[in-house]
C-alpha cells in the first residue's frame, strides 16, 4: 500500500456537516441581505414622509419667513393622520422645533425586524426653511 | 471502512446543494432594488411634478417619472396622481412593488 492509498484508508466521517455549513453560511448571507435592504426601504419611508410633513407643515405655519411651532405641530399632526403615504408606517414620536426661521422636525416609526420577532425604531429628521427668489 | 464512492456524483451533488439558494437569493434582490427604485421614483417624480407647476398647481409627473427611471434603469410599468384636498398622492409600480409619496399643495398667498 502507497501512502497515498494509507492516508485515504484513514480518512473517515461525513461531508454533511460541510454542506450544513455551507448552507448555513449562505442562508445568514440572504437573511443579512435581506434585513439591510428592508431597512434601506423603511429609511427611505420615513425619510420621505418627515419630508413632506416638514413642507406642509412648514408652509402652512410661516408668517413673515418665521414658523410658530404650536401651528408647526398641529398642521404636521393633520399631515400625518390624512397622508396615504403617512399611513403605511407606524409612527411612534412626533418632535417639532423651531429656531429661527427653520422649522425642524423628528419622526420615528417603528417597524418590524427582519431578524426577529420584535420591532426596531427608524427616526428620521427634516428641516425646512422660507426664502425669497430675488 | 470503504472509501470507495463517485466523486463526480458527490461533486455534482455538492454544487446542486450550494447554488439551489442563487434563484431566491436573484428574485429577493430583485424584489428590493424594484421596492427602493420605486420609492425613489415616487417621492422625487411628486416633487418635481408640484415644482414644474405654477404655485399651488401639480403638473403631469410622466417626464420627470421617465428621467427617474432612466436613472434606476427600471421599467415602470405604471403611475397614478390621486388629490386629496391639500394632498397629491403619486403611487408607483415598479415590476411587482408599489410606493406611495404624498405631498402637501403649495398654499397660495
Amino acid at each position: 500500500m502507497t501512502s497515498t492509498q494509507k492516508a485515504f484508508s484513514e480518512e473517515r466521517g461525513s461531508i454533511a456537516p460541510l454542506i450544513a455549513g455551507y448552507l448555513a453560511l449562505i442562508l445568514l448571507t440572504i437573511l443579512g441581505s435581506t434585513a439591510v435592504g428592508l431597512s434601506m426601504i423603511a429609511v427611505n419611508r420615513v425619510q420621505a414622509v418627515a419630508d413632506a410633513t416638514v413642507l406642509f407643515a412648514h408652509d402652512r405655519s410661516v408668517t413673515r419667513g418665521i414658523p410658530s411651532e404650536s401651528d408647526l405641530r398641529i398642521q404636521a399632526q393633520k399631515f400625518l393622520a390624512s397622508a396615504p403615504s403617512a399611513r403605511r408606517i407606524s409612527i411612534s414620536t412626533l418632535r417639532v422645533r423651531v429656531s429661527g426661521a427653520i422649522s425642524e422636525l423628528e419622526l420615528c416609526a417603528t417597524v418590524p425586524n427582519p431578524l426577529s420577532l420584535g420591532e426596531i425604531s427608524v427616526c428620521r429628521v427634516s428641516k425646512a426653511e422660507s426664502f425669497i427668489v430675488p | 471502512m470503504s472509501a470507495k464512492g463517485s466523486a463526480p456524483i458527490e461533486s455534482v451533488a455538492l454544487i446542486t446543494l450550494l447554488l439551489m439558494p442563487i434563484g431566491p437569493a436573484v428574485l429577493l434582490y430583485n424584489q428590493i432594488a424594484d421596492q427602493l427604485a420605486a420609492e425613489s421614483i415616487a417621492r422625487h417624480g411628486v416633487r418635481a411634478a408640484m415644482l414644474d407647476a405654477p404655485l399651488g398647481g401639480f403638473s403631469d409627473p410622466g417626464s420627470a417619472i421617465s428621467v427617474l427611471e432612466n436613472s434606476w434603469q427600471k421599467q415602470v410599468s405604471g403611475y397614478q396622481v390621486t388629490n386629496q384636498g391639500e394632498l397629491m398622492t403619486l403611487e408607483v409600480k415598479v415590476g411587482a412593488a408599489t410606493a406611495l409619496a404624498t405631498l402637501g399643495v403649495e398654499p397660495k398667498r
